[in-house]
């Protein structure tokens, strides 16, 4: 697509924390795919099993069936304890527990999955299982819901709208993830092949579960007093979803696949920013667009300061693009998406930015959905080493993509005053301050700039002719920063272009980064590395698909 | 989503019990060699490099923990090659197959490896360890690299290679490697690769020892900072 070429954004404009964190969700998000393919394709839903008594303690089966066969939520339904509430990876007791098994699991399986499932980390599930997940309810807002549902009313719009789920998930976990399918028994599948939609999946039927839990216990409570939740506030729904630092190393450990995400995305802004010209449609579907993100904006609350800021900055930006758009956009220009873009980029703070682009793509489904084939990477052809590549190039390559880090003094105790481990209570990854706790020898490999720095330094005494191969067989402790350095040069958007154990790196940067990969709104943090989000917000169910919803 | 990150499966087999072995998925296994190797005492991307050589081992149907583990209980002793054209001597003893391996193919271009004319590597341990590397230079340069070792001739894919799971399988041996005027076979997929095979209790809890090597005890101010702020039964 050579006319796109002039308008990409470069990997140095893109790949900083400070954008990434302000990444809003767009058509090419994991579940938008999900609801898109299964609409197209026209997935039957049935639930085969609904064994939920008086407490809502039970299991229950949904199941959704394409072209390529069934998948089926498996959900169990626990009565816990509110001492027992958490939503940290700490916590061994939740509301629901959850596996997405491949194909309808007989009795034998049920057993099987009810021995495991509810245990989460300390059970084992199969290679027929695809995800492992679990919930908590939202406390407040489910007690409500049930009660006016119960006595025969609807519940307050405003408590829904303002807390957006019944149930949010605490992990989600998937990719052979405690005995579950590994990603290559299932990323030939059409209906699997894209990022993350197992577990997508998982996270749709979960919430069709959570507003039929919160029925049935009305009907329990209320009997033939009570009523189903109205349709307008069903859809609203989403189901939330609580995650910490857990997440934030995947996207340093997986570079190629970091890269193919933003690729895509970027690739999509360029080929909207080449349109010659706007057309109605386009144009009114942006606007629709425009306007949804700022209802959006409205809604969203986060006590959190700095996400306060970043709202204040969204609300304030959207509010200009708005008065923009409708008064002063010329869209009759050659290149008009390119003008308004260009506009953005001088009017804009960061956050107003990034949710321009996601109104941009919008209109433009046509022209950029079929980029999301290459979302999938194959990680394994990348991970060798070109050994015959000369020192000489390798230094050009970290003069181009890693001149953010080389020129670094990572002896500041600024710019190393964190630290990335693994805990040794639940062998989940942490963040440490380096002179205040115990622990940085064991540090994780995360700190990617003071490694190219250091690889920087130790290729200044080497002869440029000489290959990487016989660098190496010296250096073995430089070999993951020359592989990532390799798949950078190859693949440009791999690397996150920021010091990662800085003082003042925010993880909630990269775990909003992924989260709107994910296709994830209402990005709520509760501290600066921990964050709720909702999925689904506005979707259909399985239960009411209608032609254009997922278009 | 969501997803916690790759770890070793510290929790989830602590259930199965000792008489059973022990079944992980392909990400589990290089996840967990990945951090027995790196609590072994590797560098990081060494480290990488057995997590993945294992998770190769294993897709192939062989025991791929075990002969990790089998490796790294000496790897400290072993040599690091010196790759040159031809040979690759053992002047200093038994060689590593990791190193060995990783040099392999990263010499695979080079006239040091197995390019215009075969080589032959000396007293490797754990040579099937070697044979991973063997199948990313045969992709790196397109060509199938054939391997002989002891009454073993193989061309390595990740395909079924249980018939190489032999007792002597650890011992050292020379290997000749050579590569061969013939495209590359291609890969059958996960659907038509063995089963995996389960790891022996023991092994398992060996190479998890290792794992928990690198983890970092919790304090109460790690503890304090990995959460949120607040309550959850809001």
């Amino acid at each position: 697509m050579p006319q796109a070429a002039a308008f990409r954004r470069t990997p140095t404009e893109v790949m900083r924390l400070a954008r990434l964190g302000c990444s809003h969700p767009t058509r090419l998000s994991f579940l938008r795919q999900l609801l898109r393919r299964i609409e197209a394709e026209g997935w039957a839903f049935d639930r085969p099993l609904w064994e939920i008594d008086a407490q809502g303690v039970g299991r229950a089966i949904y199941r959704m069936t394409g072209p390529e066969g069934s998948l089926s939520l498996v959900a169990f339904a626990h009565d816990l304890p509110a001492e027992q509430r958490s939503d940290r990876v700490i916590a061994t007791a939740w509301d629901a527990t959850f596996t997405l098994y491949d194909g309808t699991p007989d009795a034998a399986d049920l057993d099987r999955l009810a021995a495991n499932v509810p245990l989460q980390e300390a059970g084992r599930v199969s290679r027929r299982e695809l995800s492992l997940s679990r919930a908590n309810r939202s406390v407040r807002l489910f007690d409500h819901v049930v009660a006016k549902l119960a006595d025969g009313q609807q519940p307050d719009a405003t408590m829904l709208r303002e807390t957006g789920y019944l149930m949010r998930t605490t992990a989600v976990y998937g990719a052979g993830k405690f005995g579950a399918a590994d990603r290559a028994m299932i990323a030939g599948r059409p209906a699997l092949s894209a990022p993350f939609q197992a577990e997508m999946l998982s996270v749709w039927l979960i919430r069709a579960f959570t507003v039929d839990l919160v029925e049935h216990l009305a009907q329990v409570r209320g009997g033939n007093q009570a009523v189903r939740l109205g349709a307008d506030l069903r859809r609203d729904l989403g189901v939330g979803n609580s995650t910490g630092l857990g997440m934030a190393p995947f996207l340093v450990r997986h570079p190629v696949l970091l890269n193919n995400w933003m690729m895509v995305r970027e690739e999509a802004l360029a080929l909207v920013r080449a349109r010659e010209h706007a057309d109605e449609t386009a144009l009114a579907g942006f606007r629709a667009a425009l306007a949804a993100a700022v209802r959006n904006a409205s809604e969203w609350q986060s006590a959190h300061p700095v996400q306060a800021t970043k709202l204040d900055d969204l609300r304030r930006g959207l509010a200009k693009l708005e008065a923009h758009v409708a008064r002063e956009w010329p869209t009759e220009v050659r290149h008009p998406w390119d003008g308004l873009w260009t506009w953005g980029q001088t009017h804009l703070p960061l956050e107003a930015q990034e949710a321009l682009l996601a109104a941009m793509l919008e209109p433009h489904g046509h022209l950029v959905d079929g980029l999301t084939q290459a979302m999938q990477a194959d990680e394994d052809a990348p991970f060798g080493i070109d050994g015959a590549m000369r020192v000489a190039d390798l230094r050009a390559i970290l003069r181009t993509h890693y001149d953010w880090a080389i020129g670094r003094d990572y002896d500041r105790p600024d710019q190393c005053a964190r630290f990335w481990y693994i805990s040794e209570e639940k062998l989940e990854p942490r963040l440490g301050a380096r002179f205040e706790e115990e622990g940085a020898s064991l540090e994780l490999p995360l700190d990617t700039g003071r490694q190219a720095a250091a690889l920087w330094r130790a290729l200044g005494d080497e002869a440029g002719n000489a290959p990487v191969a016989r660098f190496l067989l010296a250096h073995p402790e430089h070999r993951l920063i020359v592989r990532r350095a390799q798949i950078t040069a190859r693949y440009p958007f791999a690397e996150i272009r920021d010091n990662l154990i800085d003082v003042h790196m925010l993880p909630i940067d990269l775990l909003r980064c992924k989260l709107a990969l994910f296709g994830a709104s209402r990005f709520d943090p509760r501290s600066d590395r921990w964050v709720r989000i909702s999925l689904f917000q506005g979707a259909f169910y399985p239960d009411d698909m209608h032609p254009g919803d997922a278009s | 989503m969501m997803t916690r990150g790759d770890r070793p499966c510290h929790d989830a087999a602590q259930p199965v019990p000792q008489d059973r072995p022990v079944h992980l998925s392909l990400s589990e296994i290089n996840a967990l060699c990945l951090k027995a190797a790196r609590g072994a005492g590797l560098d990081w991307g060494e480290a990488e490099e057995a997590g993945w050589a294992a998770s190769w081992l294993s897709r192939a149907g062989l025991a791929g923990p075990s002969i990790t583990l089998a490796w790294l209980t000496e790897a400290a002793s072993l040599a690091r090659p010196a790759p040159a054209p031809g040979r690759w001597m053992a002047a200093k003893g038994a060689q590593c197959p990791l190193r060995c391996g990783i040099a392999l193919a990263d010499f695979a271009d080079l006239p040091e490896g197995p390019g215009a004319y075969a080589i032959t590597v000396e007293r490797v341990v754990h040579p099937l360890m070697l044979l991973p590397f063997v199948a990313r230079a045969a992709v790196w340069t397109g060509f199938g690299h054939e391997v002989r070792w002891r009454d073993h001739d193989v061309m390595p894919s990740a395909t079924d290679l249980r018939h190489l799971a032999d007792p002597t399988a650890d011992e050292p041996a020379d290997l000749w490697i050579s590569r061969v005027e013939r495209p590359l076979e291609p890969d059958t997929g996960p659907d038509r690769t063995p089963p995996i095979p389960g790891i022996d209790w023991a092994d398992w809890r060996a190479l998890d020892t290792l794992a928990l090597r690198i983890t970092v005890p919790s304090s109460t101010q790690s503890r304090s900072g990995a959460g949120a702020t607040g309550t959850d039964n809001d």
